[in-house]
């Protein structure tokens, strides 16, 4: 190839209009002759430079970020939304259970009443049949809590059928006010109790000393 | 694996090595930018949920959210390289001008058209069919862009090979 056929080649380059065969052999005359005219120098550097240029290897970690980036991100986050779901359910479930027991077990003459509050506009799936021991509003209940404790002893201890007392909850202001109660509740019995063990160390103290029993009767007389 | 998740698996993560010698003919090799225009393609097509479902040419569809990709890139570097104009490149880096680091140092100073084409082609080895369908031009508006990026390349070479 001479050099004019090189300049028609070059010509049709900078024209945007040279097929890849002419680029082809535009790139071999370049990178293979080192003796060309002064005027074609930055020719050749052009050709050189693009011929020497290698394609940059794929970083080997891109598609690990990209799965990062897009499901693998997404499945995290399910995960977690999925677990924060689960322990507030499992939670909940706990505090019903624990509501629901209470309420549904026969109470005995030492066992405290709680008058439940009947729902009286209920939400939809409760069933309006629902019965309770005594038909107090919810908000009366929440605020004369202090006084149903107070007037506990004058109220007759009623019979309660555990399945006619069942009754579901679905209003978690009054999951709160029960646990709370339930709370209350054992914390009185545990008192009783610490008395019903003190009371009973006595009843033992007097079977096995008579005598003594007298001084220590009389000392805590006084 | 949920719907989506697979077919991002099946029909558009296989793409990322296309996509990645496509970022790096549009951006160059110099910096991490290509690497990071494909994580991007990647993340806005995996945001665009259900349309992955209706996108009958994945491959299309990925090289023109990567363009945009890539020209909002190009965009937010070139403010910083205007300041680059040809007259402040350093003597030093007249050393070597048959690398393609050098060459790469040209193009930059190109209008951001230009600039595609050019590395399409010379990096590429694409055809002005091959650029046309990935930059969405015609042939025609390909082969002009060519012929004026060709022709400014030239002049900056000439300034400095022969100065």
């Amino acid at each position: 190839m001479n050099i004019d056929e090189i300049r028609l080649l070059l010509d049709r380059y900078y024209d945007g209009t040279a097929t890849d065969s002419e680029i082809d052999a535009l790139t071999r005359y370049f990178v293979g002759t080192h003796r060309i005219p002064a005027d074609m120098r930055a020719d050749q550097a052009i050709f050189r430079a693009m011929a020497s240029h290698s394609q940059p290897g794929m970083p080997t970690d891109l598609q690990r970020k990209i799965v990062a980036a897009t499901y693998g991100d997404s499945s995290r986050t399910l995960r977690r939304r999925w677990t924060f779901a689960l322990t507030a359910a499992a939670t909940i479930l706990l505090v019903l259970a624990i509501g629901l027991s209470y309420f549904t077990e026969k109470p005995t003459p030492d066992t405290p009443q709680i008058a439940v509050s009947t729902v009286r506009n209920p939400g939809p799936g409760v069933s309006q049949e629902i019965s309770c021991p005594q038909e107090v509003s919810h908000a009366d209940t929440i605020k004369t809590l202090p006084k149903i404790h107070r007037e506990r002893k004058e109220e007759p201890v009623m019979e309660m059928n555990p399945s006619s007392n069942f009754r579901e909850v679905t209003d978690s202001a009054e999951v709160v006010e029960i646990t709370s109660r339930i709370f209350a509740i054992l914390d009185k019995s545990l008192s009783k109790t610490e008395a019903g063990v003190k009371q009973t160390e006595m009843a033992f103290a007097l079977l096995s000393d008579p005598l003594g029993a007298n001084e220590t009767d009389d000392n805590h007389n006084k | 694996m949920n719907r989506l998740e697979k077919i991002f698996k099946t029909r558009f993560l296989p793409l990322h090595p296309r996509l990645f010698s496509i970022a790096v003919a549009i951006l160059g090799d110099a910096t991490g930018d290509a690497s990071d225009a494909v994580q991007e393609t990647m993340v806005k097509i995996w945001k665009s949920g259900d349309t992955m479902f209706s996108v009958k040419r994945p491959e299309a569809y990925a090289i023109t959210v990567l363009r945009s990709t890539a020209i909002d890139i190009l965009r937010r570097r070139h403010p910083a390289e205007a300041l680059e104009k040809a007259d402040n490149i350093s003597s030093g880096e007249l050393s070597d001008p048959d690398s393609a680091e050098f060459m790469e140092r040209i193009i930059r100073l190109l209008p951001l058209p230009q600039q595609e084409v050019v590395r399409l082609s010379a990096f590429q080895g694409l055809s002005s069919d091959e650029i046309a369908v990935i930059t969405n031009l015609s042939s025609g508006n390909v082969r002009q862009l060519l012929s004026r990026g060709r022709k400014k390349i030239r002049e900056l070479y000439n300034k400095y090979v022969q100065p």
